[in-house]
């Protein structure tokens, strides 16, 4: 057996119940060991980031499904016919929200600046900094750049390649800025709406779920069985809670639509993000662009 | 045991487990990571003083409780505890056995830091269990499970992989450490 002084004993074993006592505080006792791991992290993070940059040129993330280089060449083939395809529609739908904002301008005397839409977001790319890499659930830390210290506030996104939503700003400070995983039990519920292979051509209505984080990185939905739903289907963010600028960004794809016995008219969905939030050495967070102004154009103070 | 090169190898193994063992995990395996803070905590555990492993096995603990990437919940809280107790237990398992080994193999080292690997793990699921019955502690933000379990033993197993090549890197590094523990086994 091991000796220790009978001092540093007993010393030590106060510590320990205190540290045991401390591991069972109430939630909203320990808001103060953020303080604590602001002073932790100052010799720490320079070190993890520069090993965050080294782990993503080592092993960079992909999200290519195993695809060959001609799948991929293909793939950008679809793709590019298909940003030109939306770049038009894009347009089109400009235009014509321009001839019915100037209607209902007119309809209703409202100033020019109440009906024009959303400014887009502010893009900011970051380093993650640090991240618990065996935790599929596990928030992530962004380096806090001015621009980021400035612009980004509580409920922004964070996405992957402008096409992935992968989370969103839970806190922030002078010192952090912590993302949530998308899959987080605390996220909560949000909806979506599946993107089924022929039907938008058919000129169908996606079918819309709302999806519940399974807290092991998936998430279980419902859907009208009517639907036919589909495994590989595609999943977008489609909801007003959430910033404009977020809907239809992925959320992932459906891996499993079982029939659920008790109620025959629903399928129960899971879904998976193609990518996790954990996995990324970098990410991009978009933040509103609102100028300091009101509605009625008077600055703020 | 020096302190100060003890205080710089606990952050480097800190820093390194948020940031490089993320080129180390295992994507298609449940996302199972080594650990460099445990194999710091086996090789002190095996060379160093009974009362300063344990306050080393607490302090490596406690950083990696606080560290950046280990907030639970929406809220970011800090649960200081699953890796500080961990530690401590796993590092008194090896006080109690380190004088029946072979402390300067490093095999020995790959065996202890699997068993801290996994005495962390069951401290990380009886906090959450607990904090999970108790009635004030504001719900489960620390997992648990048998899942989390199985996790821990993944992880533990790969630690013990990692150990082999870095027990090395730390045993070219053993004069630097000066440590004080000169009874127990040793191979020829």
């Amino acid at each position: 057996m091991f000796r220790v002084t009978e001092r540093s004993n007993s010393f030590f074993s106060i510590v320990l119940i205190l540290t045991g006592v401390l591991a069972i505080l109430p939630t909203n006792w320990l808001a103060w060991t953020r303080d604590l791991s602001d002073i932790v992290r100052l010799p720490i993070t320079p070190v993890a980031h520069a090993g965050n940059r080294l782990a993503g040129w080592l092993r960079p993330v992909d999200a290519v499904d195993g695809m060959n280089e001609s799948d991929l060449r293909e793939r950008m083939i679809v793709l590019e016919d298909e940003r030109d395809r939306f770049k038009r529609l894009y347009h089109a739908l400009q235009l014509r929200t321009q001839d019915l904002s100037a209607q209902l301008g007119l309809l209703q005397g409202l100033p020019d600046r109440m009906l024009q839409g959303p400014r887009p977001p502010l893009i900011l790319p970051t380093d993650v900094t640090a991240r618990d890499p065996g935790d599929v659930v596990s928030p992530v830390e962004v380096e806090v750049t001015p621009q980021i210290d400035e612009r980004v506030n509580v409920g922004d996104v964070a996405i992957w390649r402008h096409e992935y939503l992968v989370g969103r700003v839970a806190s922030r400070s002078s010192f952090r800025v912590t993302i949530l995983p998308l899959a987080h039990l605390d996220t909560g519920p949000f909806q979506v709406a599946v993107l089924i292979p022929g039907q938008e051509e058919a000129g169908l209505a996606p079918p819309r779920m709302l999806l519940n984080p399974l807290g092991d990185g998936s998430f279980a939905g419902e859907v009208d069985h009517r639907h036919g739903t589909l495994p590989g289907s595609q999943v977008v963010l489609a909801d007003s809670e959430w910033p404009p600028w977020a809907q239809a960004l992925g959320v992932g794809v459906i891996e499993s639509v079982e029939q659920i016995d008790e109620a025959p008219l629903r399928d129960l969905v899971i879904v998976r993000p193609r990518i996790q939030l954990h996995q990324l050495p970098e990410i991009i967070l978009l933040a509103s662009d609102e100028d300091p102004m009101t509605l009625t154009g008077e600055l703020k103070p | 045991m020096r302190w100060l090169v003890f205080m710089i190898a606990a952050l480097l193994a800190t820093a390194l487990d948020l940031g490089l063992a993320s080129a180390m995990t295992l994507r298609t395996l449940d996302f199972l990571t080594p650990s460099f803070a445990a194999v710091l905590v086996a090789y002190t555990a095996l060379h160093g003083r009974a009362d300063h492993v344990l306050w080393g096995a607490w302090v490596i603990g406690v950083l990696a409780d606080l560290s950046p990437g280990s907030a639970e919940g929406a809220e970011a809280i800090y649960i200081i505890g699953p890796h500080a107790l961990g530690y401590v237990f796993g590092a008194s398992v090896i006080l109690t056995i380190r004088s029946m080994v072979f402390r300067h193999r490093v095999l020995t080292l790959s065996a202890c830091t699997f068993a801290c690997v996994l005495s962390t793990g069951l401290a990380t699921v009886l906090t959450g269990i607990i904090r999970f019955w108790l009635p004030f502690t504001g719900g489960a933000v620390v997992p648990f499970g048998l899942g989390e379990l199985g996790h821990s033993f993944g992880d533990a197993l790969y630690s013990g992989l990692l150990a082999i090549p870095a027990g090395w890197v730390l045993f070219q590094t053993m004069p630097l450490w000066r440590f004080d523990y000169g009874v127990g086994r040793r191979t020829a």
